[in-house]
């Protein structure tokens, strides 16, 4: 893959804890009731379950970094449109297998598998993250460190902003 | 290396030597299945895209099981385009109004699921079928790609090794031992991993009680679940020696009793000799989970010669059109119809909310597959689970109870 196409993000980090679920954790129960799939409505929602300011105050380039299993329940895609709604990314010690799944559906970027994620930054640290190969800067603590990465398909997904848009390329066959 | 089930079922599928738990794998399944909620969407998407067919339709099976009875003109119109597109298509298995059944079921009845196949599902409850020894794996809005492609994404799961043993007491079901055994192994270890069955109780279960036992590890999150021991007649799929699990649990169940889940959840399991009299409204045997035959002989041996109590509605669904003409010939239905039951046929029904749906108020026991507060119905009614013998006693007598607590018939 070329270097132009890697999935990148540098921003600061939130951090939340282990076990958050995707309805009532990263999107409001309320608002998975909703048939609401506009990401700039749910972005003011995202994490609000657990942070009432996350929403105000996370910036396009932040990242959301969890403990084990995050996002697990229901196949709801409100809380992955949330965070994307935002423009932040997640960094999880284990991620759930729906939301994982739903993540890369809607162009989320994620390192579902990132072991050792949570000793590795705090809260407010500045961090650059390639995606592609799982190379974490952090650039507060001046630490650098190799994660499992997302697969060179996954991250072009993503790239592409989710697998709608990727199906078109395999149609067209760009 | 050697490999666990799952990874020699994904490395087939994907057209890999081998593979291994966390490796990414792109595979082409032997079958494809989904039902009216998702196909008309996922097709119309496509359509709109530009995919002008569906490259694996020789092994798609389209079912309509969640909104068969329906007076939603939208729903009515894509019954209609189900029909026109999986005809243009030549989509293999459409199994139409009539000739219908939930879609965790139907493939079994039309013997499409051979141990070792990898099946994608759009549905939920597809980790099932490994109780033909296939690997179910439902994936959701993924199965567009599929449509589209032929192909998706998987990562490799870790596989739990679960072996069961001992014998069950009279009156224990399949349904006692999944969500038994579910609840033992938890979420925390269950999500993301396959689990592999293997033991003498596994061996002694027919189809129908693997698929009950199978379908209960859902509900703790795991990506597919596979009965190891061949079917009779079916050649068999191992593990290899030395196969790397996440974890190895022996349950012995040759003391565990009648179970329900009480509410919010499956995971609230308790004995039953535990509750405390808790009257019912409503009572349900049916869904892809507990509307097999099994279920059905174990419901009618209770209601035969017996009336529902008249303060309950008693709703019986058999899980396909195959299995309510099997209960023909059998005469089940005669037993549950003399008992005033109502009846339907292959439709997921109450456990979905739109067929007898729970109304503010209503206590409901049944063989559903889930009972979070608004899944069948108001959020306001409280849902209990249990075995179909269960479900049926309670029914009778208009409180939960086991079988054994009913005055003999006369």
């Amino acid at each position: 893959m070329n270097n132009d196409q890697s999935l990148r993000r540098r921003g600061h980090v939130w951090v939340f804890g282990h076990d958050v679920p995707n309805d009532g954790g990263v999107m409001t129960i309320e608002m998975t009731r909703q048939i609401v799939y506009d990401p700039n409505i749910l972005s003011k929602h995202a994490m609000a379950a657990i942070d009432a300011n996350f929403p105000n105050r996370a910036k396009p380039g932040d990242f959301v970094v969890a403990g084990k299993n995050f996002g697990s329940g229901p196949l709801h895609v409100q809380g992955p449109l949330g965070l994307k709604g935002l423009g932040v990314s997640v960094l999880a010690e284990s991620t759930a297998r729906s939301f994982f799944r739903l993540a890369i559906a809607v162009g989320l970027p994620i390192l579902p598998f990132a072991k050792g994620i949570l000793e590795f930054v705090s809260v407010g640290d500045e961090v650059d993250v390639d995606f592609s190969s799982g190379s974490i800067t952090n650039l507060t603590s001046g630490r650098k460190m190799m994660f499992d990465p997302l697969p060179t398909e996954l991250s072009q997904i993503v790239t592409l902003g989710g697998e709608q848009k990727w199906l078109e390329t395999q149609l067209t066959g760009v | 290396m050697p490999s666990t089930t799952i990874e020699k079922i994904l490395a087939r599928a994907s057209g890999s030597a081998s593979c291994a738990a966390g490796d990414y794998v792109w595979v082409t399944p032997d079958r494809i299945i989904t039902h009216d909620l998702n196909y008309p969407r996922y097709r119309r998407m496509l359509k709109e895209m530009g995919f002008t067919s569906i490259p694996g339709a020789k092994n798609l099976l389209v079912t309509i099981d969640h909104t068969t009875h329906t007076e939603d003109q939208k729903k009515l119109d894509d019954h209609e385009f189900i029909r026109k597109d999986a005809a243009a298509q030549g989509v293999k298995w459409l199994l139409d109004v009539g000739r219908h059944g939930i879609s965790h079921n139907v493939p079994l009845d039309l013997d499409l699921v051979k141990p070792g196949m990898l099946v994608l599902a759009s549905d939920t409850r597809a980790p099932a079928l490994g109780c033909a020894g296939a690997a179910g794996i439902a994936i959701g809005m993924g199965l567009a790609t599929v449509l589209g492609i032929g192909k998706t994404w998987l990562r490799v799961p870790e596989t739990l090794k679960v072996r069961i043993e001992g014998a069950l007491r009279p009156g224990v079901m399949s349904r006692d031992v999944g969500q038994w055994v579910a609840s033992q192994i938890g979420a925390e270890a269950g999500d993301y991993r396959c689990i592999e069955f293997h033991g003498p109780v596994i061996e002694q279960f027919d189809t129908d009680c693997r698929h009950t036992l199978c379908n209960a590890m859902v509900d703790i999150g795991v990506k597919t679940v596979i009965c190891a021991p061949a079917l009779s007649g079916h050649a068999v799929l191992l593990p290899d020696a030395g196969a790397a699990y996440a974890a190895e649990f022996v349950f012995d169940v040759s003391a565990l009793e009648l179970q329900v889940c009480a509410p919010p959840d499956p995971a609230n399991v308790v004995p039953l000799s535990a509750m405390s009299e808790t009257r019912v409204s409503s009572a349900f045997i049916g869904s892809c989970i507990g509307g097999k035959m099994e279920d059905m002989r174990a419901a009618a041996a209770v209601l035969k010669g017996r009336r529902v109590h008249p303060d309950v509605r008693l709703t019986v669904i058999p899980a396909t059109q195959a299995i309510y003409q099997k209960c023909l010939e059998e005469g089940l239905l005669e037993s549950f119809s003399r008992a005033g039951a109502d009846i339907s046929a292959g439709i997921c029904g109450p456990c979905y909310g739109t067929y007898a749906p729970l109304r503010d108020g209503d206590v409901s026991i049944s063989t559903a597959t889930r009972n979070d507060p608004g899944r069948m119905g108001s959020e306001k009614a409280q849902c209990y689970i249990g075995n179909a013998a269960v479900v049926a006693a309670s029914a009778v007598a208009g409180h939960i109870c086991g079988p054994f607590e009913l005055e003999p018939v006369a």
